[in-house]
């Protein structure tokens, strides 16, 4: 069997050096500058320096992993023993299912904006870790309920849909034990805590709107399984139309992106075709007319608002991201209505009705202005007088 | 004495089987410069330079390299490194050149992996050398070529998609 990459691998033969190579090479020997070699002194000076960052970053790590006492301390002053994190078979774990029930719904329930999920099933978690009983055994003062996460694994955000804050909790387990709590994070893709933990209970409600990282842990005699996500909670009321992926990040999660949000309250938004479906996929490169559809598609009534919401791009990134709503027209220009940068405030716009196109520009550049990747995504948006139309 | 006499005796040797650079240039040239392409991200004026630079130090070197494609493999990824670091030091604004539209697809996907990684693909799949001649030529230790190459089938299978078997 061939893969496609196999096969698309084979155009690179199409590629050639200039033909005039072999001049270059005969009549301009050694044209690409280099580096001026250090001196005898400099070398010296330079081994010394290397052998103290050596000496420095092995007495830091014998600090921190020696064997004997074992023992660091926590931010409270307690001693925390060390503990084992390891991944187990995932067929072998206990399954269990989160419920909710999403009380947002309005009229007229058929509609793409109610696609908030009304069952959640986290039976995906990818991270699975749980205490090994030898090292408890060990390590006579460990806590089971003490689970250090070696970094979380969130999932593509159209994979995750956003849930509506006070929708109701139905959490039912098969596993004794089971703990289901939500931690407010800094951003989407961020595991820096704001706040602390929600334990959700069944019959509870979900949190405030913000993100979140949903974990789930099972305790069973010693052993600590802990299922992670990324959840995003949105106010009742409003939906998450589109997100924007700018990037990958270290770890394959894609870093934030951009996501519209619309009020369906009052019934302005008729249609969102292929919600959800837009979402995760990373930007191609390059763009031959810069033009990338989302595959999502809007039909709103005149006079709704129609916020963008939480622009962000890869950190680092120096370029001219942006977002921007415009006049539809056959081929570029647009004529811009309205834009924001990343990092900027939310924009509710409202229009007349019209052809629209909502654009994602993005321009990333490291910070010594090298240019990264460009390029656009365009989202249509019809607005029309009213619902009779 | 001994070891003067073996010395000479490698260089009387050497200075019979003289490599026939032109000769070299015209079967590996365009393989160096297609695997430094992709190493570089796309870069053609980098990877020519490092290609016809490698080459032109290799000729400096005359009779003493011994394994003159193997080194100037190593010299042309060695300088392409140097010429990206010494960019980077720069903060020079670099225009990236066009690429032919149909490696669109494969060159944005490729740039999705290491440089080594790249490397190691094409070097490996396109130009057909093993995975030690593909080690020994990027200056790297056979275990990680392989790491690379596993990371970069993996990777490249997902973005590129893996489910188009040619019947």
């Amino acid at each position: 069997m061939t893969y496609r990459w196999e096969r698309e691998l084979e155009k690179l033969r199409t590629l050639e050096p200039r033909t005039d190579l072999w001049e270059t090479v005969k009549t301009e020997p050694q044209h690409i500058a280099r580096a001026p070699s250090l001196r005898p002194r400099q070398r010296i000076v330079a081994g010394i320096v290397a052998f103290a960052v050596f000496a420095a970053a092995g007495a830091f790590a014998w600090t921190a992993f020696r064997p004997e006492g074992a023992s660091r301390l926590t931010a409270n002053g307690t001693t925390v023993p060390p503990f084992v994190l390891q991944v187990l078979d995932r067929a072998s774990a206990p399954p269990i299912t989160v419920t909710t029930e999403a009380s947002s719904g309005q009229s007229g329930a058929h509609r793409p904006t109610e696609r908030s999920p009304h069952v959640l099933d986290i039976t995906y978690g990818s991270v699975v870790g749980r205490w090994d009983p030898s090292s408890l055994r060990e390590h006579r003062n460990a806590r089971p309920d003490l689970v250090r996460r070696e970094g979380l694994t969130f999932l593509y955000p159209d994979s995750e849909p956003a849930l509506n804050a006070g929708a109701k909790v139905r959490l039912s387990s098969q596993a004794a034990g089971a703990r289901v709590v939500l931690i407010p994070v800094a951003g989407q893709y961020s595991s820096r805590r704001m706040g602390p933990s929600v334990q959700l209970s069944d019959g509870g409600v979900l949190p405030r709107p913000g993100h979140y990282v949903l974990e789930v842990r099972v305790d069973r005699a010693g052993v600590a399984e802990v299922w992670s996500g990324s959840v995003w909670i949105i106010p009742p009321g409003t939906f998450q139309l589109l997100w924007f992926n700018d990037g990958e990040g270290p770890h394959g999660e894609p870093f934030i992106s951009m996501a519209v949000n619309g009020s369906h309250a009052k019934g302005g938004i008729l249609d969102a075709t292929g919600v959800g479906a837009s979402g995760g996929q990373p930007t191609p490169y390059p763009f031959p007319d810069n033009i990338s559809p989302t595959g999502l598609t809007l039909t709103v009534v005149s006079g709704s608002p129609i916020a963008m919401l939480a622009p962000a791009t890869r950190p680092g990134n120096q370029g001219n991201t942006r977002i921007m709503l415009s006049y539809a027209s056959p081929a570029p220009p647009y004529q811009q209505l309205g834009a924001i940068p990343v990092r900027g405030p939310a924009r509710v716009m409202s229009m007349p009705p019209g052809d629209y196109l909502f654009r994602v520009y993005v321009d990333f550049r490291q910070a010594d202005a090298r240019l990264g990747f460009h390029g656009y995504r365009v989202c249509p948006i019809h607005v029309i007088a009213s619902r009779a139309t | 004495m001994i070891v003067a006499q073996i010395e000479r005796g490698l260089v009387t040797v050497k200075r019979t089987d003289a490599p026939d650079y032109e000769r070299l240039f015209r079967d590996h040239s365009g393989g160096l410069f297609r695997a430094l392409y992709v190493f570089t991200g796309g870069r053609r004026d980098i990877a020519e330079d490092a290609t016809a630079e490698a080459f032109a130090r290799a000729m400096a070197q005359g009779q003493r390299v011994r394994d003159p494609v193997a080194w100037i493999y190593r010299a042309a990824f060695r300088l392409a490194v140097d010429e990206h670091r010494h960019e980077r030091r720069s903060a020079a604004a670099v225009e990236i050149a066009v690429e032919p539209p149909e490696l669109h697809d494969l060159m944005g996907a490729l740039r999705r992996l290491s440089p080594n990684q790249r490397a190691v693909v094409v070097l490996h799949h396109l130009e057909g050398f093993t995975l030690e001649e593909t080690a020994t030529r990027m200056g790297i230790a056979g275990s990680t070529a392989r790491v690379h190459l596993h990371r970069a089938r993996t990777k490249l299978r997902r973005l590129l998609g893996d489910e188009e078997p040619l019947s």
